[in-house]
């Protein structure tokens, strides 16, 4: 125990000697001038003190500088600056020490250089300012003002930047040259650039149009030829109907009650009457056939047939309807009624052995330029848009390029005659319309048709024929250049109780009348007729006799329909072949209001 | 310089590992101010007896007081140039330019007691 306490002792006493010793030396040294600074710690924190010539070598580094140097104390007094700095502010050396620095900067950048000295009392800062020479011109300096380690002393150096500010500048416009350069550039490429993606979409569009339109153009040439043969076929046919058909009539009336003949001879008028039907379906086709136009709001029709198609169509078939008025359309009900008919009774055969949906939805589309471009066929402005689709069958592209086509059908014999779309088409084209057709097949198929809705109202009202047949009288001036027809249609009249003037010519019918009119009650005309047609015979007919009922019958013309002969003051319209209680009908309609009109005019 | 004995004596424990210095690592730290010419001759005369006695077992670090005057402060320096033996102990100060070789060496313990 004492032992190791006379050990320790022995440690200590053996280390406060060599403190001792060091503490001597160092006196002795500072003494004999073995030292060049000392250090004093104090509440201002260390100060080193050097004997003269030991910061000679930094004063020379700092002399040398091409930067400034400047000492500031806490007041911002400059205490030592060297020569460069006196030479930035162009100042006498002796005039700028014991100044403050802050007389040299720009009042706008006062604060700045108050911001740096203060922060500088505990970090490093640097700042860009301008100083103000004694001459009033100007410098721009970097100041970097050294956080102060020893006592409250700044040191600041100040860096010319003047030539920096120029390069800066310099720099900076050529950059700005450059960007400019590549911006123009970047804006002409885009430009072109744009050009190109319009013209090449524009090429594009117009191939594609023209592609487009050429189609179309190919599958209006097909159906107006084939229109254009029907017709003239239909017209043959007809007159030729005509003729069997009013003969049977006449030789029914004739037949005494009883006779066996009377029912071969009503077959014959039946079977008539089909043919007069598949006829009228062609010449509908052809856009020849008789027609009744008038405003009409089709979703009435529609209505109605899909009421009756309903009560026809098993229930494995479910019927989505979403029609509405849409407005009025200048349409012969019957056809829309047909249109209907024909698509839905397709879409039925297409989903027959499936089962599926059948959509009948309306709208009004307003089509523009570019709508009609592409159909050749309609007309820009509001339009009625029926769409038929089915979940059916669906149909190739190749079929669906056909189907239009009169007798084209995928049908089995007597399921099918092929003419259901060339009907609807034909429709469709009398009332300016236009009919589209998409399908995939295996998925469904849609039947778009587009009706121009009218937009000025147009009354041009005609009365429904129908009911029992009326007898009349009076002298009827019968012209037709056909002597069979002029025959059979003056024993028609003659049946019903008419006395009639035949002629085969309109000049012959002109001179007639001429003589005659005094006894005549109404003139009957053919519309195709050499020399004179039928409308220009109603025309100076009306010259001489504007009261004088004139009553036109046409089997097919393109130049002619009810509407344009109303127009012209004719009284009556009639299709052939010339059924006798339509006949009766028109004659005794157009008499009893003339009779009746009389007294009032 | 007269103390050795005493030390001697005073340190026997650590004499007795004394062989074990022959292979210890130095540090050494010197403080001067800047470029003045003692600052400049301890700086040579330090560098010198480092290469000659210990060479590849010592670290040399050289302060200037301008520029760390806060290092100065915690070794409890007054005076520069100032040679601080931090490593092996015990701490030793040695104060001048370093140029009485002899006693450098004897203060270092790299010369035989
Ligand atoms: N909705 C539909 N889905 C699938 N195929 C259809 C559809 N509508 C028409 N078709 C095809 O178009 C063909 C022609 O149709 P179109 O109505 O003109 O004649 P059809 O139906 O065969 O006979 P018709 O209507 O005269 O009784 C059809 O045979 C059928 O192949
Ligand atoms: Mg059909």
């Amino acid at each position: 125990m004492e032992k190791e306490n006379k050990k320790q002792l022995d440690e200590e006493l053996a280390e406060l000697r060599i403190r001792l010793q060091e503490a001597e030396e160092t006196i002795s040294a500072i003494r004999g001038g073995e030292v060049d600074g000392i250090i004093f710690s104090g509440p201002q924190g260390e100060q080193v003190f050097t004997k003269t010539g030991a910061e000679q070598a930094y004063r020379l580094l700092i002399e040398a500088m091409n930067e400034g140097a400047v000492s500031l104390n806490q007041e911002g007094m400059i205490l030592y600056c060297n020569h460069r700095f006196a030479e930035m502010v162009k100042t006498p050396l002796e005039r700028v020490i014991g100044t403050p620095l802050r007389q040299f900067v720009r009042a706008s950048d006062q604060p700045l250089f108050d911001a740096l000295v203060k922060k500088g009392a505990q970090e490093s800062g640097k700042g860009e300012l301008v100083l103000i020479h004694n001459d009033g011109t100007v410098l721009p300096v970097l100041l970097s003002v050294s956080a102060s380690q020893t006592a409250h002393v700044r040191s600041i150096v100040v860096t010319d930047l003047t030539a920096q500010k120029h390069i800066a500048d310099e720099l900076k416009r050529h950059r700005e040259h450059l960007e400019e350069l590549v911006k123009e550039r970047t804006n002409e490429l885009e430009t072109s650039n744009q050009q190109l993606q319009k013209e090449i979409a524009e090429r594009k569009q117009a191939v594609e149009e023209r592609v487009n339109l050429q189609f179309q153009l190919n599958q209006a040439q097909k159906m107006e030829a084939i229109g254009t043969l029907a017709g003239g076929i239909a017209h043959d046919f007809n007159n030729i109907l005509t003729a069997i058909l009013g003969y049977s009539e006449f030789a029914l009336f004739q037949l005494p009650e009883g006779s066996k003949a009377i029912e071969d001879i009503e077959q014959v008028i039946q079977s008539g009457k089909r043919a007069t039907d598949l006829v009228k379906q062609i010449l509908t086709f052809s856009r020849q056939g008789e027609q009744m136009h008038k405003p009409l709001q089709i979703d009435l029709v529609i209505k109605e047939a899909l009421k009756l198609l309903r009560s026809s169509i098993p229930t494995t078939i479910d019927i989505q309807q979403h029609v509405v008025d849409c407005g009025l359309v200048m349409a012969d009900p019957t056809q829309v009624h047909q249109i209907i008919m024909n698509l839905c009774t397709n879409a039925y055969h297409a989903m027959r052995e499936t089962g599926g949906e059948l959509d009948v939805s309306m709208e009004v589309v307003e089509l523009t330029k570019q709508d009609y471009l592409d159909t050749l066929a309609l007309q820009p402005g509001p339009h009625v848009k029926l769409s038929v689709c089915d979940t059916g069958c669906g149909m190739s592209k190749e079929l669906q390029e056909r189907i239009f086509e009169p007798y084209y059908t995928t049908k089995q014999q007597g399921e099918g005659t092929g003419m259901g779309l060339s009907v609807v088409h034909g429709i469709i084209k009398s009332h300016h319309g236009h009919i589209t057709v998409y399908s995939e097949p295996g998925k469904g198929t849609e039947f778009h048709v587009y009706l121009p809705l009218v937009q000025a109202q147009d009354e041009g009202l005609a009365k429904e024929a129908g009911g029992e047949i009326l007898p009349g009288s009076g002298t009827i001036l019968v012209v037709d250049d056909e002597p069979t027809i002029g025959e059979m249609l003056k024993r028609m009249l003659n049946s019903l109780g008419y006395e009639v003037l035949l002629c085969s010519s309109s000049t012959e019918a002109l001179e007639v009348f001429t003589q005659q009119r005094a006894h005549i009650a109404l003139v009957l005309t053919d519309m195709t007729m050499p020399v004179m047609n039928g409308a220009e015979l109603a025309r100076r007919i009306k010259l001489l006799s504007p009261t004088m009922p004139v009553v036109l019958c046409t089997g097919f013309s393109a130049i002619m329909d009810e509407k344009k002969a109303r127009r012209m003051g004719i009284d009556g319209y009639m299709m052939k072949p010339v059924i006798l209680h339509k006949l009766a009908q028109t004659l005794h309609d157009i008499l009893e209001k003339k009779s009746g009109s009389r007294p009032a005019g | 310089m007269e103390n050795n004995k005493e030390t001697k004596s005073a340190t026997q424990e650590l004499e007795a590992g004394q062989a074990k210095l022959q292979d210890a690592q130095y540090v050494l730290r010197l403080y001067v101010a800047g470029a003045t010419p003692k600052s400049i001759r301890a700086i040579e005369n330090i560098k010198r007896i480092c290469e000659e006695h210990l060479k590849g077992r010592y670290d040399l670090e050289v302060i200037d007081i301008y520029q760390q005057p806060v290092l100065a402060k915690g070794d409890q320096i007054i005076a520069v140039p100032t040679l601080l033996r931090k490593l092996p102990p015990p701490l030793r100060k040695f104060i001048g330019d370093l140029s009485a070789t002899e006693r450098i060496l004897l203060g270092l313990d790299l010369r035989p007691k």
